[in-house]
């Protein structure tokens, strides 16, 4: 099977994904978790832009969709991610789970 | 108040354990949804509807670009979805600004209250239109009210509405992240 810069371009994006997926669980600071999720959400709409290329003589408009939607729907929830962070930092002083762990309780 | 319990090293281990149990899983996922996906030049149609769009986009909708066409007349209803996202936001925002008495100044609160009510525009029209037609914003049942341009215009509306939502539930969220930082991080 012969590989393709595409196909080349593609698995990053997929790495890319997946490394960020990994951040989501792992990360101790919830900012560090939020950046991830968007690393993420990019990476999967890049991935969708990449298959809108020319088809039937013009530029395939669903993945264009897709990837708009993904990324709408991605700031949207970023703001809500940020709002409950603003409920922790002013509750714990602090966004780091182990410190929050190990800090005192409400 | 009391000392939380300390580090607990099997629930570290768990959580671990879990991410490099689902992470193959996704990387797989990933990769064959990859080896689906046609590559650059391929004729064969994966998306079948595209075609479609492509052919009978212009007339149908009114829209010459066909991205717009599909964002807001034949997938409409996806836009109805994308605006609750914007509700949550801005009703989250005004929670933790009521919850944590917030300094925010009662102009800023037009911003908060002109995305509840764009967006609450949208779903009183989409729920007419699911109510009286077939789809959730009905263009068709629109037409046959306003006449043919109705439906190219309902669905502009559609699109002004959800992007009057998106831009107020911005502003009046940063508002709110950015008051009362002088409380924050142990400054009393």
């Amino acid at each position: 099977m012969a590989i393709h810069s595409l196909f080349i371009v593609r698995g990053l994006l997929i790495l890319l994904a997946l490394t960020a997926f990994y951040s989501i669980w792992t990360a101790s600071h919830l900012l560090k978790k939020v950046m991830a999720w968007l690393v993420f959400q990019i990476s999967i709409a890049l991935l969708w832009l990449s298959s809108a290329y020319v088809y039937h003589g013009h530029l395939n408009p669903l993945p264009q969709v897709a990837a708009f939607l993904i990324l709408a729907s991605s700031t949207g929830i970023l703001g809500i991610m940020l709002v409950f962070c603003l409920g922790v930092s002013r509750r714990h002083d602090s966004l780091d789970i182990e410190k929050i762990n190990h800090g005192v309780s409400l | 108040m009391k000392q939380t319990e300390s580090f607990s090293f099997p629930r570290f281990l768990f959580s671990r354990l879990i991410v490099w149990i689902i992470l193959p899983l996704l990387g797989a996922l990933l990769f064959y949804g990859l080896t689906a996906l046609p590559s650059e030049g391929d004729e064969n149609p994966t998306f079948h509807v595209a075609s479609r769009y492509l052919d009978r986009g212009t007339a149908e909708t009114g829209f010459s670009f066909p991205v717009l066409a599909v964002l807001l007349d034949y997938r409409s209803f996806d836009l109805v979805f994308l605006s609750l996202f914007f509700i949550v936001m801005t009703l989250m925002a005004i929670l933790i600004g009521v919850v944590e008495n917030l300094p925010i100044r009662p102009f800023s609160q037009v911003w908060a209250w002109t995305a509840l009510l764009s967006s609450s525009l949208l779903l009183a029209a989409g729920w007419l239109g699911l109510r009286t037609g077939s789809n959730f914003m009905d263009y068709e049942f629109w037409a046959g009210l306003f006449g043919p341009t109705a439906r190219v215009h309902g669905a502009e509306i559609t699109g002004f509405l959800l992007l009057v939502t998106a831009a107020c539930s911005f502003i009046w969220t940063y508002q709110v992240l950015t008051s009362g930082k002088e409380k924050r991080f142990g400054h009393p």
